[in-house]
């Protein structure tokens, strides 16, 4: 019953009315810049860092991780409503999110990215409580082999992404690959296609990369048409799900939170790969995977889910390693250790009641982000009502400004806007972005590991199949592998035997 | 004669000019680069000297961060800014000295920068894991030697100060690691920790918990003198390896060019903000240690750090762009 007396400590601590103001603040200021694209958490925590050094640890921990959990609920709004991610991890979501916007569904898809998020929030923190310590040191467990064959499982499932052509999915996914190895070599220190711009030394952002092929193209594909929106204008009521909606986002959202919560715990990665993978499951699990990028609801349940969950258990390793997963976490660490607290894994006993303070306001944050949230969709779907000629130069507006902030670089400005005509080239060509986004991801990190687990290994490459956590990734490739290919190998048999028959 | 007078009071005008114009300085707001983003170590020291400085002295001082390629991208809009005195950098000897010998920044250390203030240091130090067999420098070295290439050694990416400063105590103890270059740190602690890379040199403050935890075994620090958080670890001086400093610093500089008036009276100022208990404490608590001294004395740093890291560099065939 030890864990109810921190639960009572948490809870008295996150009530006061101080700790409760701060949690509001912290969870409203995120969802308005998660709605914001580009203008991420990191940005908005180092200009809010120098005010929270006046306030009590605990209060100014609070109020920051309500910023970064906020965020990750509002970077979907405009992902569905606009094709615009609102932060990195969003980006999936546009694909079913902005369809079922199209449809008419948009408040549907936004009360599912609400709810998704709250499920996964909830459960997220739970294991925050239940199994920070134990899983804590996990992380340590995970070599550059293991990181890499993940990274080959990842690629793998990436072939279900691909709705029709998979051969231009595999172009998209090197395209990406390539857009990938922009940047500083990490085993060298060589620039590679920098062209000599010191701005691109640490390569292309993601932000640049989702908002250009997302949004800026989306734009440009629109402005072809004639200013007739029947099927956006069409409906907008029904804008909660039904109880058969939620049955069946139940599940998806579920099994979002094991990815997501799975992925938080592994530094370097997170939330944006988590979104990946879980809809990437969903798609393989469906019994109709077609309908996944023609507003699949599933599709936006499942990435939704996972990148909150990712967002809450990504605090483990920063709380009780002192070891950041990310460029948010780290602002987040620093906040800790300008205040006098020094994160490590006996944090829990030596500081009580800033751990469960914080823990506990996590959960009265999610019940308030879903409070917040839902009443704005109807707000939000409004939006859809503006015509485009004042929707379009506001959203290429924030596109830029977004941009701008991360770095302060005009650049980036510049590259979003070259990436939004390619992004415009491709949707002519019918190819899918995702896979594209995919690539950029996942290669530089397998290109890490791959060179660092065979550096560590001295050029043996059974490293990858010595490591038993590598082992299983690569067994499991191969299971998917045969599970993709069997079906096309039976029915082209069949087609084949048909044909035979046919003939004689 | 005529001509002469003509002369001297040119001279003399021009004189008055000059103090005139440190006397009014500033009459508009001071621009400070800021080559790292916003939350980082360079952003907290140079933001709290920014703050101090506007505190002091009624100035206007604004903190522009212009992050991008380990701090070239600012250092280099600082060497091409206006030298008149209201734009300012907070340089680090990681951008200042090293990117330019390493090919990764276009501008001179020496000839592009008007040094005005050394203002904070922060040691280095070297960690290897609690479950390491390696309990002292003396071991590492001693299984360095009986196998080169066995030594593990992990650091934050290439040409960074870890890097560096573990290439040092190579050449300085003639000894030869396997070098790990990672992205950060955030996946080479836990391979620190899983033992799967033997040793971790990091900033003092970075390790601090880890070192209070126990999970890490500081073997020493990479500095002239012990580091005041961590008072029982010896340096490596003591221990025999000589000449064998790594420290971090930021120092304050403008472009080359600007009026030596305005470079004193910016250098006064900034001395006296790091005089300060306040500052001191600011700093303390972002892990640095406030410095101060003249333009001399920072210029003298410069100029001895940039042969000595070449020579490191060089000796190290750390791989450069050109």
């Amino acid at each position: 019953m030890e864990l109810l007396d921190h639960f009572a400590l948490g809870f008295s601590v996150a009530l006061t009315f101080q700790n409760l103001a701060y949690c509001v603040l912290g969870v409203a200021l995120g969802t308005l810049i998660g709605v914001l694209p580009g203008v991420g958490p990191s940005v908005t925590i180092s200009m809010l860092l120098p005010f929270t050094f006046g306030l009590a640890p605990v209060s100014a921990l609070i109020m920051l991780s309500g910023i970064y959990y906020g965020a990750q609920y509002g970077g979907s709004t405009t992902a569905i409503l606009v094709n615009l991610p609102g932060e990195a991890s969003a980006a999936i979501t546009c694909l079913d999110g902005y369809q079922m916007a199209r449809q008419g569904r948009g408040g549907k898809a936004l009360a599912t990215a609400a709810i998704s998020s709250f499920i996964a929030g909830c459960i997220g923190t739970l294991l925050i409580v239940l199994l920070g310590k134990p899983l804590s040191s996990w992380a340590f467990e995970f070599g550059a082999p293991d990181y890499f064959s993940l990274m080959v499982m990842g690629l793998v499932s990436a072939s279900v992404l691909a709705h029709g052509d998979m051969l231009k999915a595999l172009a998209m996914v090197v395209i990406g690959l390539f857009i990938g190895l922009v940047g500083t070599d990490v085993n060298s220190g060589f620039e590679r296609f920098t062209f000599d711009l010191p701005e691109l030394a640490d390569g292309v952002g993601f932000t640049v990369l989702a908002v250009g092929i997302f949004a800026v193209s989306e734009v440009a594909i629109n402005l072809e048409q004639n200013e007739t929106r029947s099927v956006f204008k069409a409906s907008i009521a029904g804008l909660l799900p039904s109880l058969a909606d939620l049955r069946t986002i139940l599940l998806p959202a579920l099994r979002g939170t094991a990815i997501g919560a799975f992925f938080g715990l592994l530094p370097g990665t997170g939330p944006s790969i988590s979104a990946f993978s879980a809809y990437m499951l969903e798609k393989k699990l469906a019994r109709d995977p077609s309908r996944f990028g023609q507003g699949a609801i599933e599709g936006v349940a499942a990435p939704e889910a996972a990148n909150n969950a990712a967002a809450q258990t990504q605090f483990i390793p920063t709380l009780t390693l002192g070891i950041p997963g990310n460029a948010t976490m780290a602002l987040i660490l620093g906040a800790l250790v300008m205040n006098g607290i020094q994160p490590g894994p006996t944090v829990m006993t030596r500081n009580p009641e800033m751990f469960w303070g914080v823990v506990a306001s996590m959960f009265i944050g999610n019940a308030l982000l879903v409070a917040l949230n839902l009443p704005l969709v109807g707000i939000w779907v409004r939006l859809l009502s503006v015509p485009y000629r004042w929707l379009f130069p506001s959203i290429i507006m924030f596109c830029a400004l977004g941009n701008y902030s991360v770095n302060s670089s005009a650049i980036d400005v510049y590259l979003c806007a070259g990436i939004g005509v390619l992004g415009y080239v491709l949707a002519k060509l019918e190819c899918p972005p995702a896979p594209l986004v995919l690539g950029y991801v996942l290669g530089p990190m397998m290109e890490e590991n791959l060179r660092r687990a065979l550096l560590l290994a001295q050029g043996d490459f059974t490293v990858f199949f010595t490591s038993p956590i590598s082992l299983g990734f690569l067994m499991a490739s191969l299971l998917l592998l045969v599970s993709m290919v069997l079906p096309t190998i039976r029915r082209k048999k069949a087609q084949v035997e048909s044909e035979e028959a046919g003939a004689t | 004669m005529r001509i002469a007078s003509r002369i001297l009071a040119g001279l003399a005008v021009s004189v008055l000019a000059s103090v005139a114009q440190a006397q009014q300085y500033p009459e508009k707001a001071i621009r400070m680069i800021v080559p790292f983003p916003p939350g980082g170590g360079t952003d907290v020291v140079s933001r709290i000297v920014a703050a101090k400085l506007g505190e002091l002295t009624g100035w206007t001082v604004v903190a522009e961060n212009k992050p991008g390629s380990g701090g070239s991208v600012g250092l280099g809009l600082a060497a091409k800014a206006k030298a008149d005195g209201y734009t300012i950098v907070m340089a680090q000897n990681a951008n200042l000295v090293i990117n330019p010998i390493l090919g990764k920044a276009n501008y001179d250390p020496i000839a592009d920068f008007q040094p005005i203030v050394l203002t904070a240091s922060a040691p280095q130090v070297l960690v290897v894991s609690k479950t390491s067999p390696i309990k002292s420098i003396k071991d590492l070295l001693t299984a360095a030697k009986a196998k080169p290439n066995a030594i593990k050694f992990a650091t934050p990416g290439v040409g960074t100060s870890s890097h560096l400063a573990g290439e040092l105590l190579q050449q300085r103890a003639e000894v030869k690691f396997m070098h790990v270059p990672y992205k950060g740190t955030s996946q080479a602690i836990p391979d620190l920790m899983g033992g799967r890379v033997d040793v971790y040199v990091a900033s003092v403050p970075s390790a601090m918990a880890h070192i209070q935890e126990g999970t890490m075994r500081p073997l020493a620090v990479f500095a002239d003198r012990r580091s005041s958080d961590l008072p029982d670890v010896p340096t490596l001086e003591e221990l025999g390896i000589k000449d064998s400093a790594a420290v971090t610093w930021w120092g304050m500089a403008a472009p080359a060019g600007t009026p030596d008036a305005i470079v004193k009276r910016l250098s006064t100022e900034i001395n006296r903000v790091l005089q300060l208990p306040d500052t001191k404490e600011k700093l303390k608590m972002a892990g640095a240690e406030a410095i101060g001294g003249t333009v001399q004395e920072f210029s003298a740093l410069i100029k001895s750090d940039v042969p000595k890291w070449t020579a490191v560099i060089k000796g190290a065939n750390v791989k450069s762009d050109d």
